[in-house]
């Protein structure tokens, strides 16, 4: 009974795991057992692969050691930086598709790590390793299962022929022009390096072909993949977009908001290829289709193994993911209209709503900084369906798209009142609207145009009689010729502006639907309270006597002083330091990055945190993902989460504030840390040539011991520390050192100890 | 009043401290330490040659360029109110034994006799109507001048805009309080190289204040441990005071000046007060310029 009742629950489980409630959707997230890749250090992988070098050469043995120390130390910095993800129902489908590519050499398949790559670029690529990355922008935009088993055979070659150690090596003899490569000419040395470049891609096709080929999966729609990749700059689907999609009744955004005819799709599939690491697609096309004339029988072949439901859901959790990752970086109109695609399926979903409230809040609030250029590309550069999107967000002035933001935002928060980052920004454009617009609850209309219109029938007949005196009045006869044109032109001019007025004042009617909603009413009044005390203080200000601003003033003095004598005293009991970094770099020397004592100098940088720490009292976790085990997968996706939205954070341009997109995210890690303090620190030393070489050399004579000076080189360590809470997005406290001497060890422990003093104490 | 001065200074300091976040260095932030001063000038060698500076030498004395002889101790404590500010205090102290000099002094002596063949350096009391009678005689003795000196300062270290106290540069502003004492041993020696007389003469103290200016860099070699070099200037005022009354008996040797035709010209100044301005004028020279090398333990 017990065993039947386990199968039961495995089989329950089983179903319910990967499903997905695209309604009420939930980003993915990394789980399980963290690889292996992932914890072992660069340093190991490096050392491991430097003793399987036997090359004879000792240019190319050098080279090789060379390759293998970026690749290792940049594939670890891609690996740590979160956006990698595993075992999450994606990968995991992936990962099947290569199993059934490579049934016929599962040796082989063990061989690769395949993961994918939280990013909305279409792309696939492969390391040295066997690691072969897809991105959800490439899954998002894919055709078929039998596409992406072709890709994978492609990436495989590269693996498997060590493409990437070959063109790494064969790129070093072009540059320093050895061998056949002797006597070239700058021009000929870039087109040698791309010509490498092409016939290694065109192997990996041809080749990949033949892996596939030895697979069940059918041929039918591999010709199209590199379609896929020439039209990947386009959203994954070309629909008109519904220009009433933000109306109702009496809210209309005007038809002069939108193109009556969007820019055709010019593409040019044969072009000119030779500064290209691929070859055009047509080219590619070509060759492929050639060889895919004595491929053989296809009978009995398919074009999905694992299963066409599979796909299409995993695909569409990758055109999910790209949305959030869209927000994420800014492009705002691309996250726009891969939702407005995905909404017509599925109408209901709240994550997608939220993602157009999202990307209406952030082009808003650029535009009303007048930064709007910023987010939203030029209309006339966007090809097809998508550019309404661009053309509307372009169009729409600062008011209208502050109103059609919180609009739309509000008509998802009112069904979701405890929703947080919601809250937050509808808290927030309705304060821009009051602020920037000066428009409050009165400005909105409280009646439909029907209401409106009936109101006005009852008011013209009681007028009637009173304009036709006026009309009377305006007896135009005993002025001169010049005063009646002039009249005439102002009358001309009064009718035009009632015109233009009835067509814009269409935003008037936006919140009419919640015409009596007390929450909305309440936002509005705070919203306009919290102006009205802004704009009281600043009169208060404006007020003052001499004596009462000079004393103002020198209270401010004082802050500034005492904050600058004694530091910050934030009084924090604990902190979560994220990700702290340190790297070195020596700008004499060719390869300015030094990865071989990057892990060292990081572990040594952790310590010396942890030290500074405990002397401080203050509670700190480190979240580091160099120093998990592989049972801390909670902590590795709390790190990816952290690091998307400090990167979203910083990546907005200055003076700009907005609610983070994953600001629920955001709130989860918060929780579980039991701390709103986040604190984000790193560091470098930057060593430099000493500048004053060449004067010091020249005035020696003058001064003999410059020459001392000037042979000795300039550095430079910068230090820096970023405090957020994470619940109102602001941050606590920042501090960026810059000093001009080596990182000695006692300077980094005492600028740490600062650090965590003044998060600490109290003043 | 002087103590409502003090208790008003050492209220202000120390509200100071309480006030203060400095992290120090991991919340240290009093260091004990030693600093050895190197002046460039030769200023014990001025100080000791002054009395002796009007004689005939019969081994004209150079002692020439003396870095390292020049040295000067000093023990300092250090407490860091901010993040880039210090204050501190610090005793110092050096000594200087000159070697001895021949001296052939020629003085009239009222009391010349043959068998006494040494210098009595008493003042001849006359009696009136007492004839003087005497001659000049070449006296022979070994004469030295000794030195030695103590310091009381307390300074203000700052370290720049982004400091990281107490590692970095910094520039320190120092007052203090020199002790100067000075005196000289002359030994009269017979034709048997023995010692006929002893005299212990222009012993005085001299009391001097100065202000020092530095810039400087401090660094930790170890955990906790400091290491300070500078570079100093300074500026040692002429208002000293002088304590002359360790031995009166010695003090009121007159220098006499005479014209280049050997007219008397009249008294000068006392040999006290001529010790007074070389010792002054020497360690104006000594604080021109100096270099410090220290080694400090942040205690607490």
């Amino acid at each position: 009974m017990k065993k039947y009742l386990l199968l039961l629950a495995g089989l329950v489980l089983n179903h319910l795991l990967p499903a997905q409630d695209f309604n009420r959707y939930q980003p993915l997230r990394v789980q399980g057992s963290i690889p292996p890749q992932f914890i072992e250090t660069a340093t190991h992988k490096y050392e491991a692969d430097r003793a399987s070098i036997n090359d004879k050469k000792r240019r190319t043995r050098k080279a090789k050691e060379e390759f293998y120390l970026k690749s290792n130390f940049g594939l670890q910095e891609i690996l740590m930086s979160g956006r990698v993800m595993f075992n999450d129902p994606l990968t995991a489908y992936v990962n099947k598709v290569a199993d059934k590519l490579f049934a016929h050499d599962m040796a082989f398949r063990n061989k690769l790590k395949i993961y994918t790559l939280r990013t909305p670029q279409v792309n696939a690529f492969t390391f040295d390793d066997g690691t072969v990355v897809v991105t959800h922008g490439l899954m998002s935009q894919l055709e078929d299962e039998a596409q992406l088993a072709f890709i994978l055979a492609h990436e495989a070659v590269h693996f498997k022929k060590e493409h990437a150690v070959t063109e790494f090596v064969e790129t070093k003899d072009i540059q320093y022009g050895r061998g056949d490569y002797r006597n070239l000419s700058f021009d000929e040395k870039v087109l040698a390096k791309f010509g490498f470049s092409k016939d290694q891609e065109s192997e990996a096709d041809l080749e990949g072909l033949e892996i596939f080929l030895k697979s069940d999966y059918s041929t039918e729609s591999i010709v199209r993949t590199f379609d896929v990749l020439q039209y990947a700059y386009l959203p994954f689907d070309e629909v008109p977009f519904d220009t009433t999609m933000f109306n109702d009744e009496n809210y209309v955004i005007p038809g002069a908001y939108f193109l009556n005819e969007v820019s055709e799709i010019k593409v040019d599939e044969d072009y000119d290829d030779s500064k290209s690491s691929h070859p055009n697609t047509e080219k590619r096309r070509k060759a492929l289709k050639k060889e895919l004339k004595g491929a053989g029988d296809q009978t009995g072949k398919s074009t999905y193994l694992v299963s066409k439901e599979e796909f299409v859901k995993y695909r569409k959790i990758a055109r999910f993911e790209i949305c959030r990752q869209y927000l994420l970086r800014h492009n705002y109109p691309k996250a726009l209209y891969n939702a407005f695609l995905l909404l017509r399926e599925d109408s209901n979903s709240m994550y997608l709503k939220k993602t157009v409230g999202k990307a209406l809040y952030g082009a808003s609030k650029y535009s009303n900084q007048g930064m709007r250029y910023e987010v939203v590309n030029d209309w006339e550069d966007i090809e097809g369906e998508s550019q309404q999107v661009y053309y509307m967000l372009s169009e729409l002035s600062s008011e209208e798209l502050n109103i059609l933001a919180l609009r739309w935002n509000w008509s998802v928060y009112k069904d979701n009142l405890d929703d947080e980052e919601l809250k937050l920004i509808v808290e927030d454009l309705s304060y821009e609207l009051a602020n920037e617009h000066e428009l409050d609850w009165n400005s909105f209309y409280k009646q439909s145009k029907a209401e409106k219109e009936a109101l006005k029938l009852e008011a013209a007949k009681e007028d009637s009689l009173v304009a036709n005196t006026e009309e009377e009045e305006e007896n135009l006869e005993g002025l001169s010729k010049l005063e009646k044109i002039r009249r005439k032109q102002e009358q001309s001019d009064d009718e035009d502006e009632v015109v233009s007025e009835k067509d814009s004042d269409y935003y008037r009617f936006a919140f009419l639907p919640w015409r009596e909603n007390e929450v909305l009413i309440a936002q509005f009044e705070a919203s306009q309270e919290k102006v009205d005390a802004k704009k009281a203080e600043k009169e208060a200000r404006e007020k003052m006597t001499r004596s009462e601003k000079g004393k103002l003033f020198r209270q401010q003095q004082k802050e500034v002083r005492l904050q600058n004598r004694y530091g910050h005293a934030k009084g924090f009991d604990k902190v979560v330091v994220v990700n702290p970094m340190y790297q070195r770099y020596n700008e004499r020397k060719s390869e300015p990055i030094r990865y071989k004592n990057r892990e060292t100098v990081l572990t040594s940088f952790n310590e010396k945190i942890q030290k500074s720490a405990t002397a401080t009292g203050l509670d700190i976790e480190i979240i580091n993902p160099r120093s998990i085990n592989n049972n801390q997968a909670d902590r590795f996706y709390h790190h990816t989460i952290l690091n998307e939205w400090i990167s979203e954070k910083i990546h907005h341009e200055d003076g700009m504030h907005l609610v983070s997109p994953i600001h629920n995210e955001i709130l989860g890690v918060s929780k579980y840390y039991g701390t709103t303090n986040f604190c984000w620190i790193g560091g470098a030393l930057i060593t430099e040539k000493n500048d004053a070489f060449t004067t010091i050399l020249l005035y020696s004579y003058v001064f003999p011991a410059g020459i001392i000076y000037s042979l000795t080189p300039k550095h430079t360590t910068y230090y820096f520390t970023i405090t957020y809470n994470l619940k109102t997005g602001n941050s606590e406290m920042v501090e960026f050192v810059k000093i001009k001497s080596k990182d000695h060890k006692f300077m980094q422990q005492s600028n740490l100890f600062y650090t965590f003093q003044q998060l600490k104490q109290t003043r | 009043m002087k103590s409502f001065y003090l208790i008003s200074l050492l209220s202000i300091i120390f509200c100071k401290i309480g006030y203060s976040q400095s992290p120090g260095y991991m919340g240290k932030r009093a260091s004990i330490g030693y600093s050895s001063i190197f002046s460039a000038s030769k200023l014990t060698e001025e100080i000791l040659l002054s009395p002796f500076q009007e004689y005939y030498y019969t081994d004209p004395y150079d002692p020439g360029f003396q870095l390292l002889s020049n040295q000067n101790h000093q023990i300092h404590f250090d407490y860091l109110i901010t993040r880039g500010t210090a204050i501190g205090g610090y005793l110092s102290f050096w000594k200087k034994n000159q070697h001895s000099i021949p001296i052939e002094e020629r003085i009239y002596s009222p009391y010349y006799t043959t068998h006494n063949f040494g210098y009595d350096p008493h003042p001849l009391i006359l009696e009136e109507g007492q004839d003087i009678h005497g001659e000049y005689r070449d006296y022979l003795y070994n004469g030295k001048g000794k030195l030695s000196g103590q310091g009381l300062g307390i300074y203000f270290k700052f370290f720049g805009k982004k400091p990281l106290a107490p590692l970095g540069d910094y520039f320190q502003v120092t007052i203090l309080v020199n002790r100067t004492s000075s005196y000289q041993e002359k030994t009269v020696i017979n034709e048997n190289n023995k010692t006929v007389s002893y005299h212990k003469i222009n012993t005085q103290n001299i009391y001097s204040p100065a202000l020092i200016l530095s810039y400087g860099k401090q660094w930790m070699i170890f955990e906790r441990v400091l290491i300070n070099t500078a570079i100093e200037t300074g500026l040692s005022f002429p208002f000293g005071f002088k304590d002359t009354s360790l031995n009166p008996a010695y003090t009121d040797y007159t220098y006499h000046s005479y014209d280049s035709d050997g007219f008397y010209k009249g008294e000068e100044l006392t040999k006290q007060e001529r010790i007074k301005i070389n010792t002054q004028h020497g360690l104006q020279y000594n604080y021109l310029l100096q270099f410090r090398l220290g080694i400090s333990y942040m205690a607490f």
